[in-house]
């Protein structure tokens, strides 16, 4: 039931889930996933999650939901995968590109003269991916970000002002 | 092989598959509880195992995999060896010994038979007396694998009954709750159990399918021995046992049967001892005169 929640969540949203490391293209992936789960299973933080059925074709893929718990790229799940729908040479961390945070600048607390460097301090590509402009205010790199979501996760702003868009939602 | 021995032999089959299909179970339930205690060496579920460093795929997602990708992925190649050689060797085994669903569904029918006595009989259809057209099992076998390629929708994933269940444990387990495609599998016991008997492992179960591809002369198959049945014509004690519904005294019951041995045990007690696995090739037993000849050849496979 709280899958379907999600769901519904998703369907507002119009959000589309983040992929674990070194995920394929979204098309590629859903062909190539054998719905093994040994992902999700191996990963240390609980970060990977599992679809339900209600995610239509995606059932037992495996989600990345950075608010819950982000990928902390600790590269565990992309050995495992047995049809490299996880590209299994994607092995350093800075190589990985699951999405692409966004700053929303309405409700950042810097941009709204609060000081606050969450994201910035909380990025493990730190000082790259994640710049401060005048030692003050948050950007992202797009080059650099790997959009793991620590720093959606990190955000102190009721419902995260800085959210990381999966590659597909990037490029539509 | 003497008699009292070979009696033992059959009895003991299937006290060791009972035990297998539960220990099986167990196994499933086992795995994610040890990954959620941090212990890597087993991992994953019924659509694709890693034990100890050696992966093991479902021949079925391998198939479809490869269709849907159109690549061949040399890990889903290694995969597939295993199940496929156990399934050249002694048939669609993995459906009687481990598969989660079939393991459910058996006791589900015995349940349901019971407690349902009067109602079973008339609800159920069946066809008692002869054993379906394989063309049936292939057609539908086929149909899932082209309506998948049209839809370009991983169809197998759906319906692979021992992969959903294996998979729900593990998220049960793993705290991310049960899914709805728990749906699936009770959708189809509920249907088993009110209007056919054991369809699915029968006809339409995709892995069961591709696994019984594999299958050779060669391979471990029932073999009935016409001139010791001792059984009347209509009293059938091997059809009736028979989890699947099949009569395995007359043809084509490949590739539906998995060899369970049901039949065999019950036709050891009834003291005939007609049918027997073998991995022989010739059916010359059929013919009068031969029958010594064959039986001790029977009894060497088994020894084997």
């Amino acid at each position: 039931m709280i899958s379907l929640l999600k769901f519904l969540q998703s369907i507002i949203t119009g959000k589309t889930p983040l992929r674990p490391p070194g995920a394929l293209r979204e098309e590629e992936f859903l062909k190539r996933c054998i719905k093994c789960n040994k992902c999700a299973q191996i990963c240390p933080y609980f970060s990977i999650r599992i679809a339900h059925v209600e995610w239509g074709r995606s059932m037992g893929t495996p989600m990345i939901f950075a608010r819950d718990i982000p990928c902390y790229v600790c590269m565990k799940c992309t050995p495992v995968c047995p049809t490299g729908a996880l590209q299994n040479d994607v092995v350093e961390k800075e190589n990985v590109r699951m999405g692409i945070a966004k700053i929303n600048e309405e409700k950042c607390l810097p941009y709204l003269d609060v000081i606050c460097r969450a994201c910035f301090e909380n990025c493990p590509i730190f000082r790259e991916a994640i710049i401060l402009v005048d030692e003050l205010l948050p950007k992202v790199i797009d080059e650099k970000c790997i959009g793991c979501g620590i720093c959606e996760r990190v955000c102190p702003v009721e419902g995260s002002a800085i959210i990381v868009y999966s590659k597909e939602e990037i490029t539509v | 092989m003497p008699r009292v021995k070979r009696n033992k032999f059959y009895n003991k089959l299937n006290t060791y598959r009972k035990s297998v299909q539960l220990f099986s179970l167990a196994f499933l339930v086992a795995v994610p509880i040890l990954v959620v205690n941090g212990i890597y060496s087993i991992i994953g579920n019924l659509y694709s195992i890693t034990i100890f460093g050696v992966d093991i795929v479902d021949p079925a997602m391998a198939l479809q995999t490869t269709i849907l990708s159109r690549e061949l992925i040399e890990v889903l190649i290694i995969g597939i060896i295993l199940p496929v050689l156990l399934a050249l060797i002694f048939g669609k085994v993995f459906c009687s010994w481990m598969c989660p669903f079939n393991t459910i569904s058996e006791y589900w029918q015995k349940l349901t038979a019971k407690l349902f006595r009067k109602r079973y009989r008339k609800i159920k259809l069946q066809v008692k007396d002869e054993n379906p057209n394989p063309v049936i099992f292939w057609s539908i076998l086929i149909s899932f694998f082209v309506l998948s390629i049209i839809l370009d929708f991983p169809m197998i994933t759906f319906l692979s009954a021992p992969g959903i269940i294996s998979s729900e444990i593990s998220h049960f387990i793993m705290g991310m709750g049960f899914g709805l495609e728990l749906l699936i599998v009770l959708m189809i016991i509920f249907i088993e159990g009110i209007l056919f008997k054991r369809y699915w492992c029968k006809f339409v179960c995709p892995v069961g399918g591709v696994l019984s591809i594999f299958r050779v002369k060669r391979t471990m198959h029932l073999h009935y021995n016409s001139d010791l049945c001792s059984c009347a014509a209509r009293s059938e004690p091997c059809s009736y046992s028979c989890p699947l519904n099949l009569s395995p005294k007359s043809k084509n019951i490949y590739p539906f049967c998995f060899n369970c041995g049901e039949c065999i045990r019950i036709c050891e007690k009834t003291g005939s001892g007609a049918l027997s696995f073998s991995f022989g090739t010739n059916n010359m037993s059929y013919k009068k005169g031969m029958k010594n000849s064959h039986k001790e050849e029977i009894e060497f496979s088994i020894k084997e």
